[in-house]
């Protein structure tokens, strides 16, 4: 009963849907593109902490597996310990304080560039 | 051993703790109105209050135990108590600094609005505090018993009624700098030792076969793997639901310098915890008669008169045990401050008084429980506080920053459940109630199973409550992420 759809609407309006401005945009540009950029900064700086961490975690695994299998590691001695102990009384840290390191340098790059671009018109 | 002496280090630490406390350089890290003045704590300063609070009796006395009683097993507690650090900086830090909130509970209750949501943290706040002092009380026993002779319960009573009278003196409340102050006096009291009993076994002639003293079984290639995995899970995501580690941060200007000061933190507490180790494998060499679960931590104390007779073995055991008291004063008194402040807020309305009651409070609880309790390993009963906090306050603090669905119900839910998972199998495991190796495995070392149920309940719950999400949440996470002018 009730007639096709096509019949009464016009012709489908080409080049409309994605070229509409918004009136805020006009209206409130800082506040918009600053919510933008923060945005932005907060899935850089989660990126970046995801990294870090998977990065650390497959490095301490690997160092851990490699001190456990190697058996030379455990026949060779210095000053009369085992070097797989040595290895693992000390070696792991340096691994922990490069991965602070970069990811603290990471972060604080993250954030200047958020400030250069919110300090720009 | 000489006892005068052991006696006199410790009132000397004393003494110098409470006249730094009073008349040193005064910087608040409590009152908002002195927010000005914290503005000034150096990265420098602040990494050495933190890591002074943060080295406690399981690091001073525990973990040269462990090592000789078990081998490298025990060098994965320290690298999970630095790797602790890392997590701290990559997830919560500078975000944390930003929130403004001093404890967990302040920042959960602004983060979720709702007080319900607060009093349940509060309360895993105090549990957890509380589970973390007893083994600083236990350590106090131990170093008392066997450098003077006197019984045990004299350390653990001296202890509580020092740290129970300086906060609520308001003594320790204010000051970063006795913290400070307590992780040099920590370091030297372990530095100097370790390198002075190298230059004495150096020179003396040990006739020593490694492949007995460094067993292949007790090496890296004993180790177990899913105990390892779980125990750094434990350690690693502990470390930020400590109730007084958060509230360090807040002394920072901003989120930039809340990074740097982790960093140095992690150069810090790194370089006490490899002379630590290395205390440990020297004890290994020469006390392999202590390997034992009762006598495994006074290792640290026995040495130096072992290998040094005499007026020089005297002296450097009288520096241990004053390092060891600062162990046990900064981590408890730093404990019993967060937890009088969460007391006096939450449940006696917040004025001076109730501070003080409840300072008094917090050292006797813990207290009665040292009583109760057997000490079965320093390191590994501060193992178990760090479970019970990646289980409860950890996944919510992670998820509160990151993501803004989390709801109060769902934190609230996670807390629980994460927190009912870790009680359950510290039950199951000291009663000994299941025998098969996997299930005393899963239930001795928890966190790799008690973790991911507690992220699962606190995600599925906030998803089903959609309607709970703060308004405010956008709002408040921007301000987290949002790095300062």
């Amino acid at each position: 009963m009730p007639l096709p759809r096509r019949r009464i609407t016009g012709p489908p309006r080409r080049g409309q849907a994605p070229g509409i401005r918004r009136p805020t945009d006009a209206a409130t540009p800082s506040r918009d593109v600053g919510a933008i950029y923060l945005r932005s900064l907060i899935r850089a700086q989660l990126r970046l902490a995801v990294v870090c961490f998977v990065g650390f975690a497959l490095t301490l695994a690997s160092a851990a597996v490699m001190i456990a299998t190697v058996p030379t590691l455990h026949e060779t001695y210095v000053f009369g310990v085992p070097w797989s102990w040595v290895l693992q009384a000390y070696g792991m840290y340096p691994l922990i304080l490069a991965f602070a390191v970069i990811y603290a340098r990471g972060a604080g790059r993250n954030e200047q560039r958020y400030h250069s671009l919110e300090g720009r018109p | 051993m000489s006892a005068p002496l052991a006696i006199a280090a410790i009132v000397l630490v004393l003494v110098a703790t409470v006249v730094i406390g009073f008349y040193g350089l005064r910087i608040s890290r409590t009152t908002d109105d002195l927010l000005v003045a914290s503005r000034t704590v150096r990265p420098w300063m602040n990494a050495s209050a933190i890591s002074g609070e943060y080295l406690s009796a399981a690091t001073f006395l525990g973990l040269a135990g462990l090592v000789l009683l078990s081998g490298t097993d025990a060098f994965w507690f320290p690298i999970g108590y630095t790797a602790g650090y890392l997590l701290l900086l990559l997830f919560v830090a500078a975000p944390l600094r930003r929130s403004g909130a001093r404890t967990i509970p302040d920042f959960i209750e602004a983060r979720l609005d709702s007080v319900g949501a607060r009093r349940v943290t509060s309360l895993f706040v105090l549990i957890i505090g509380w589970l973390y002092i007893v083994p600083q009380f236990h350590g106090a026993a131990i170093t008392v018993n066997v450098v003077t002779g006197l019984p045990p319960w004299v350390g653990s009573v001296a202890i509580a009624v020092i740290v129970g009278v300086i906060v609520a003196a308001g003594g320790m409340r204010s000051i970063t700098f006795v913290q400070a102050f307590h992780y040099w006096l920590k370091l030297t009291a372990m530095g100097v030792p370790v390198v002075v009993l190298l230059l004495a076994v150096g020179t003396a002639p040990a006739a020593i076969d490694p492949a007995l003293i460094f067993p292949l079984e007790s090496g890296p290639g004993g180790q177990d793997v899913y105990r390892t995995v779980s125990l750094l899970l434990a350690l690693l995501l502990g470390t930020m639901g400590l109730p007084h580690v958060l509230v360090r941060f807040y002394t920072n200007p901003d989120g930039a310098s809340a990074r740097r000061t982790t960093v140095i933190v992690i150069v810090m507490i790194s370089a006490f915890y490899m002379l630590s180790s290395t205390m440990g494998m020297i004890g290994r060499v020469f006390a392999p008669d202590l390997a034992d679960p009762a006598t495994a931590d006074a290792v640290v104390l026995l040495l130096p008169s072992r290998l040094l007779p005499g007026l020089l073995g005297d002296l450097i055991t009288a520096l241990i045990v004053a390092g060891a008291f600062a162990a046990f004063l900064a981590t408890s008194s730093g404990l019993v401050v967060s937890l009088a402040g969460v007391v006096s807020q939450d449940l006696l309305g917040g004025s001076v008084r109730a501070f003080r009651i409840s300072a008094i409070a917090c050292a006797t609880v813990p207290l009665l429980v040292t009583f109760l309790t057997v000490p079965g390993g320093l390191a590994n009963s501060v193992g178990f506080v760090f479970v019970v906090a990646a289980s409860s306050l950890s996944p919510v603090l992670l998820l509160g920053v990151w993501w803004r669905g989390l709801t109060a119900s769902g934190a609230v839910a996670g807390m629980i459940t994460g927190g009912v998972a870790a009680a359950f199998s510290l039950v199951v495991s000291g009663f000994g109630l299941v025998q098969h190796p996997i299930a005393v495995a899963a239930v001795e070392q928890p966190a790799a199973w008690t973790v991911p149920l507690a992220i699962t309940t606190t995600v599925l719950v906030s998803l089903a409550h959609r309607r709970g999400v703060p308004a405010r949440a956008d709002r408040y996470i921007s301000r987290l992420h949002a790095p300062e002018r």
